[in-house]
C-alpha cells in the first residue's frame, strides 16, 4: 500500500513538474485588446462593404461613444447609427449618407466628414482626430 | 386524149403556180423590210413594281425621319420633367435638412437645461437627504468594446461641445474629475485574478466575468465612497481544466456563485487632480464562499486618454481566514494559505450622482 501511495505521489509530482508556472506578470494584468495584435493596411474599395459592429473605441470620444454600427452598400451609399451618451442619457444617433474613397485609406463620409480607413481580416478602423473606432464586419454586402 | 389533154394541163398550172409563189416570195421579199426594237417604255404599259417600292421606301424613311423628331422631343420633355421632380426632390432634402439641424440644435439645447436641471437636482439632493444606502449592481452594460490604450493618459481631452465624430454629433465629454460620479465597470477591459503557490509550481487564476459600479468623487476620495465589484466564482480560469475544477470545488462554487468586495472606504488619500490621479487604500468587506472579512487594498486610480478609470490594487488573503482548507493532493502537492488578490479595473463614467454628505453624524435639533 505503501509503495503504491509513494508511486501515485511519484506520479503526480512528476505531472505537476510538466505543467510550466503560469502567474500573470503584475505588469501583464490589464487587458489588452485584441485589435491592437492584427495587421492593419490601407483600405481599398472593395474593403468597405459590409455591415460592421464596434468592439473598440478609443479616444476622447469614447467618454461619450458607446458603440457604433455602419453599413456601407456596393453602390456607395452607407447607414450609421451610434450609441452616444450624454450625461445620464443615452440615446442611439442615425444618419444617411453617401461614402467614397479620395485614396487608398481615405474615406470620404460626405458633408466634408474624412476618416483614415485601414483594414484587417474581417475589420475596419476609422480614426479621426477625436479618436479612432475598430468595427468588425458581422455581414458581407 | 382528153385525158392526156387533161393531165398535161395539171402539169403545167402546178408548173405555173410554183413558179408564181416563187416570184411572189421574191417580189415581197424586197418590200417589205422586218425590223425588230425594243418595246417603247411609256406609262401605257401599266404600273412599274420598282418605282413603287422605291416610292414606299421613301414614304417610310419620311415616317421614320418624323418619328425620330417626335420621340425626340418626348424624351426631351420627359428629361426636362425628370429634372424638374429631381430638383424639387433635392429642394426638399435641403429644407428636411435644415429642419433636422434646427431640431438637433434644439435638442441638444434641451440637453444642456436638462444637464444644468439634474445639476441643481444633486446639489439639492445633497443638502437636503443623503443617502448611505449601498450602490445598486449597475444593469447589464452594453458589451464595451475593448480599448487599446492600456497606459493611463494624464491629459485626456475631449471633444469640444458639438463635435463630430464619424458625422455623429457628440456632447461635451470633459471627464470631470471632481464631483461624485458613478462610475460603471466595463468587463471587456477588466480582469480580476489571483496567485498562487504550491509546492510544485505557481499559479493564476483570472476571469473578465465580473460587474459592479462605484461612486466616488475622485477629487475627495473619503467622501463616502461605495461600490461593489462582483465576480462569478465557477468563472476563474487557471489554464488547466483539473485544477479548476478542483478550485471549483474548494470555492464550492455550486452554492456561493459569487466573490464580492464591498467597497466602503478610501484612507491614506493621494490626489493629483493635475494628473488625474490617485493613490490610497480602499476599504470595504471581501466575500469569499459566503464568509466576509474587513480587507484593506492599496489601489491606484488613473483617467486613460479613452476617458476610463483604470482602477489597479492587490493585497493579500490568507485561504484559511475564510474557512477555507487549502487545497492539496496526498500530502505531496499543496497550495499555500496564502495568496495574492489582485484586479485590474475600467470603468466608464455613468453621470453624477448626489453628493456624500461631509459627516455621518447625526444631526441633533437645536
Amino acid at each position: 500500500m505503501r509503495v503504491e501511495l509513494a508511486s501515485l505521489a511519484l506520479a503526480l509530482a512528476c505531472g505537476g513538474a510538466c505543467i510550466a508556472p503560469s502567474v500573470v506578470a503584475s505588469s501583464g494584468r490589464a487587458v489588452v485588446a485584441p485589435e491592437a495584435q492584427l495587421d492593419w493596411r490601407p483600405a481599398e474599395v472593395g474593403d468597405i462593404a459590409g455591415l460592421f459592429d464596434s468592439t473598440a473605441i478609443d479616444g476622447p470620444v469614447a467618454g461619450a461613444l458607446l458603440r457604433v454600427h455602419y453599413d456601407f452598400a456596393d453602390d456607395g451609399s452607407y447607414s450609421g447609427a451610434a450609441l452616444v451618451q450624454d450625461g445620464a442619457l443615452r440615446a442611439y444617433q442615425t444618419l444617411v449618407g453617401r461614402w467614397s474613397l479620395s485614396a487608398p485609406g481615405r474615406l470620404e463620409l460626405g458633408e466634408g466628414v474624412e476618416a483614415r480607413a485601414e483594414v484587417a481580416p474581417e475589420h475596419l478602423r476609422l480614426t479621426s482626430e477625436a479618436g479612432s473606432v475598430v468595427l468588425r464586419r458581422i455581414e458581407a454586402p | 386524149m382528153a385525158r392526156k389533154l387533161l393531165q398535161v394541163v395539171g402539169a403545167v398550172a402546178l408548173v405555173g403556180l410554183i413558179v408564181g409563189s416563187f416570184a411572189s416570195l421574191a417580189v415581197v421579199s424586197q418590200r417589205v423590210q422586218l425590223v425588230v426594237q425594243e418595246p417603247a417604255e411609256d406609262g401605257a404599259r401599266g404600273p412599274d413594281a420598282l418605282a413603287l417600292l422605291q416610292a414606299d421606301v421613301t414614304l417610310l424613311r419620311t415616317d421614320q425621319v418624323a418619328l425620330g423628331e417626335g420621340l425626340g422631343q418626348g424624351f426631351a420633355a420627359l428629361q426636362a420633367q425628370a429634372q424638374a421632380a429631381l430638383e424639387s426632390q433635392r429642394g426638399s432634402e435641403r429644407e428636411r435638412a435644415r429642419e433636422l439641424a434646427a431640431l438637433r440644435a434644439e435638442l441638444e439645447g434641451l440637453r444642456g437645461e436638462l444637464r444644468a436641471v439634474q445639476l441643481a437636482a444633486r446639489d439639492a439632493a445633497a443638502v437636503v437627504a443623503p443617502s448611505a444606502e449601498p450602490v445598486p449592481l449597475a444593469p447589464a452594460e452594453p458589451a464595451e468594446p475593448a480599448g487599446a490604450a492600456a497606459s493611463p493618459d494624464p491629459q485626456p481631452s475631449a471633444p469640444a461641445a458639438g463635435a463630430s465624430f464619424l458625422s455623429f454629433k457628440l456632447p461635451s465629454q470633459s471627464f470631470r474629475f471632481d464631483g461624485r460620479q458613478k462610475l460603471v465597470l466595463l468587463p471587456a477591459l477588466s480582469r480580476v485574478g489571483f496567485d498562487a503557490r504550491s509546492t510544485l509550481h505557481d499559479f493564476s487564476g483570472v476571469t473578465q466575468r465580473l460587474s459592479g459600479a462605484l461612486e466616488v468623487d475622485l477629487a475627495r476620495p473619503e467622501l463616502g465612497p461605495r461600490g461593489e465589484v462582483v465576480v462569478e466564482s465557477a468563472s476563474l480560469d487557471t489554464g488547466v481544466a483539473g485544477r479548476d475544477e478542483e478550485l471549483r470545488s474548494t470555492l464550492d462554487t455550486a452554492r456561493f456563485k459569487e466573490l464580492r468586495f464591498t467597497w466602503s472606504g478610501f484612507e491614506n488619500a493621494q490626489v493629483d487632480s493635475a494628473q488625474r490621479t490617485v493613490r490610497g487604500t480602499a476599504r470595504g468587506k471581501l466575500s469569499i464562499r459566503g464568509v466576509a472579512r474587513d480587507v484593506a487594498l492599496p489601489v491606484r486610480v488613473a483617467v486613460d486618454a479613452s476617458q476610463r478609470v483604470s482602477i489597479e490594487g492587490e493585497l493579500t488573503i490568507r485561504l484559511s481566514e475564510f474557512g477555507i482548507e487549502a487545497p492539496g493532493k496526498l500530502g505531496v502537492v499543496k497550495v499555500e494559505d496564502e495568496l495574492q488578490l489582485w484586479l485590474a479595473l475600467r470603468a466608464r463614467r455613468a453621470g453624477p450622482v448626489a453628493q456624500e454628505p461631509v459627516a455621518r453624524e447625526p444631526v441633533h435639533a437645536r
